[in-house]
């Protein structure tokens, strides 16, 4: 299982997803948490280098480029697995497991990859497997959901393969190397626009809030993950500079947080959030300095940890009452105080409140973009900020667990123990980094030379937090969550894609009238004439040559029957007769 | 203890609220006095350095946001959930 000395994450993950079938008694469950563990022994033992080099139509493929950017996104990935899997472990369902497995695999192949060919591969897997845990819901809208988005990722993957390959007829090679921002080819776009689809870009971001909603619980956080940091990585691999991307972050952190705010459901309350979080990841890339590229891997490595536990313990919410939907629950506090609890602290570092990890990791993007003079991304950060706060931070524990008395006939099914040891972990380790943030700048690919932990970091942060809580307390009765799905882009892709069907079907429809008349005018009669031409052949001619053959043969046969009548007296007078017959012949022409 | 917890918990959403919101309001005005002496080692933005900004941006955007997307915007936007939910542990009663 090593290639050259270094024992590539996937292959573990793949090697449990092809033994899960085999798997029989009780105990098997223990074996999910192999590979996690093997990833985490992997990470933090490797070397640096390239390995698992393939030559491949002259070119390489390598599929172990380990340096200190795939590291860092390689160990948070192998945390999360772990997590992920603790958190699923009470499923019982091998499919599950099986895809799961698969989508990190393909997360840890797409990590390391050294060129756009394997990259492509397991970007491929990932989609694949990631829309199994959507479909495995196994509810009619997780069905439809799982489509839609199965359709968005292979677009958003065509575009990445019509570009890696235009880029390959181009300049002949397939490594996969940081692009120069002010010289990108249509190829370069073209691959950009991929990874945008995965990174949930607005306006391609419409998949994500509309499939991770009606995922399973376990499905949904290990989703919240790996698809759109997956595309962080990618992006800070290879588009770091792009100026572009840092006005596209801004808007996603912004447009994410507005969409949060009059949301109901609380998984897709998290779901416009990873579109705002993801924001400031792609802003800081697209700046592109070295505080803004650490900040946004930092913010990175930080959201996994955050963010899965809010889908953990909103997926424990869910698990519990039966419902995601705020204007459904409330007054949870009583009945599930621990899950609140875990809740709030993913909740708080998301917002970035000091002694948390979103603490330490937001605010180095935002000071990054204020430093290099980008101003307003630094507002629109800011005011992304407060938004996040408002709705993950008050509005939706608010409305879950304080708001009104819970409802007494509510009956709470049993959480399993290994959700709370999964959240647990998670909440550790989100409020290990925010206290001690070099465990987390260590890790990181350029010097840390940010400091958070200064008086007016602590004071601004705790002044936009506080006070977005007196803004929430005066807007409380406006912003009371309403039954519904709120219009988004993906109704305007359905519209398109249905405005496509009807170009596609209009124009197919009309020439097949057109042939179906033309058919009926001229090829119905052709047919009829050219079938009673060779009816009457079949008659007059076959017939003819065919029938009179055979009548001329029974005839004959007949003629000779009576001939042929076994007295010997016949046959002696009629020789006589033949013989004079040739007698006479002969004499005649004789 | 979980259950003492959750108790202690309810408690205080029914009884206390009002030490909360007084303790809120303090912190408030706590927080509002101390930017009058703590100021940013360097200025990032125009108006980072005046005491109060970012009290009132915090406060503006909140209610702004609010008022913006549920007032002015979900109006013209929402529409009809789609499905139901539904869990792996079965609870479907909701």
């Amino acid at each position: 299982m090593t290639i050259n000395g270094f024992l590539h994450p996937a292959l573990a993950f793949i090697a449990l997803a092809m033994a899960l079938p085999f798997f029989r008694g009780k105990q098997w469950k223990w074996f999910l948490l192999i590979p996690p563990v093997i990833a985490i022994a992997v990470v933090f033992t490797a070397t640096l280098g390239n390995f698992g080099v393939i030559p491949y139509l002259g070119n390489v493929l390598v599929l172990g480029r380990v340096d200190k950017l795939a590291l860092v996104f390689a160990n948070v990935f192998a945390i999360q697995s772990l997590i992920g899997m603790i958190y699923a472990l009470h499923m019982d369902d091998k499919a599950h497991h099986a895809a799961a497995a698969l989508y990190v695999a393909g997360s840890f192949g797409c990590v390391f990859a050294g060129d756009y060919l394997s990259l492509f591969i397991f970007w491929e897997l990932m989609a694949v497997a990631s829309t199994f845990l959507v479909w495995l819901h196994r509810t009619k809208t997780s069905s439809a959901a799982g489509f839609r988005y199965f359709l968005f990722h292979m677009l958003g993957g065509l575009f990445l393969l019509g570009g890696l390959l235009l880029r390959y007829s181009e300049i002949g090679t397939f490594a996969f190397l940081p692009v120069d921002p002010q010289g990108m080819e249509y190829y370069d776009w073209l691959i950009l626009i991929g990874f945008c689809v995965n990174a949930a870009v607005v306006p391609l971001h419409a998949w994500l809030p509309d499939a991770y909603p009606e995922a399973t619980i376990p499905g949904a956080v290990f989703m919240c993950a790996f698809t759109t940091k997956t595309a962080v990585y990618v992006l800070a691999r290879g588009f770091s500079g792009v100026y572009a991307l840092a006005v596209a972050g801004t808007f996603m952190a912004v447009y994410g947080v507005l969409y949060a705010s009059m949301e109901n459901n609380a998984r897709r309350i998290l779901s416009y959030h990873i579109v705002s979080q993801v924001g400031y990841m792609v802003a800081g890339i697209g700046i592109g300095t070295a505080m803004c590229i650490n900040g946004a891997v930092a913010h990175a490595y930080a959201h996994i940890l955050y963010k899965g536990l809010l889908f953990m313990s909103v997926g424990t919410v869910l698990f519990a009452v039966g419902t995601a939907d705020l204007d459904k629950l409330g007054g949870l506090v009583g009945k599930m105080p621990v899950v609140m609890l875990l809740y709030m602290v993913g909740a708080v570092s998301i917002s970035g409140m000091p002694l948390f990890n979103g603490f330490v990791s937001k605010t180095m993007t935002i000071t990054g973009a204020a430093e290099s003079h980008h101003t307003l991304l630094a507002v629109g950060l800011e005011i992304a900020a407060v938004g996040t706060f408002l709705s993950v931070g008050i509005k939706l524990p608010y409305f879950a667990f304080w708001n009104k008395p819970a409802k007494t006939d509510l009956k709470l099914n049993p959480i399993p123990k290994n959700m709370y040891v999964a959240m647990g972990i998670a909440a550790f380790l989100c409020f290990a980094q925010g206290v001690y943030p070099q465990m987390l700048y260590k890790l990181l690919p350029f010097p840390v030379e940010y400091h958070p932990y200064t008086a007016w970091h602590l004071l601004q942060a705790a002044m936009l937090l506080s006070f977005t809580g007196a803004g929430f307390w005066l807007m409380r009765k406006v912003i009371v969550p309403h039954h519904g799905r709120n219009l988004d882009f993906d109704k305007l892709y359905r519209f398109i894609g249905n405005m496509g069907l009807l170009l596609v079907c209009r124009p197919i429809a009309w020439a097949d009238s057109i042939w179906t008349t033309a058919y009926r005018a001229i090829g119905l009669k052709w047919l009829m004439d050219s079938a009673a031409g060779s009816s009457w052949f079949d008659r007059k001619g076959i017939d003819t040559v065919v029938d009179g053959t055979a009548y001329t043969v029974r005839n004959i046969g007949k003629t000779g029957a009576k001939i042929q009548t076994g007295r010997l007296q016949d046959y002696l007078g009629l020789a006589v007769v033949i013989a004079f017959c040739v007698y006479g012949l002969v004499w005649y022409f004789g | 203890m979980i259950e003492k917890l959750g108790n202690w918990f309810e408690t205080q959403r029914t009884q206390n609220m009002k030490f909360w919101k007084l303790l809120f309001a303090g912190l408030l005005v706590v927080l509002g006095g101390l930017n009058f002496f703590i100021h940013p080692h360097h200025v990032e933005y125009y108006y980072d350095g005046y005491p109060g900004f970012w009290e009132i941006f915090a406060l503006a955007a909140s209610v702004g946001m609010v008022f913006l997307m549920k007032v002015l915007i979900q109006p013209f936007l929402v529409g009809p959930e789609e499905g139901e939910d539904y869990t792996e542990g079965g609870n479907n009663d909701h």
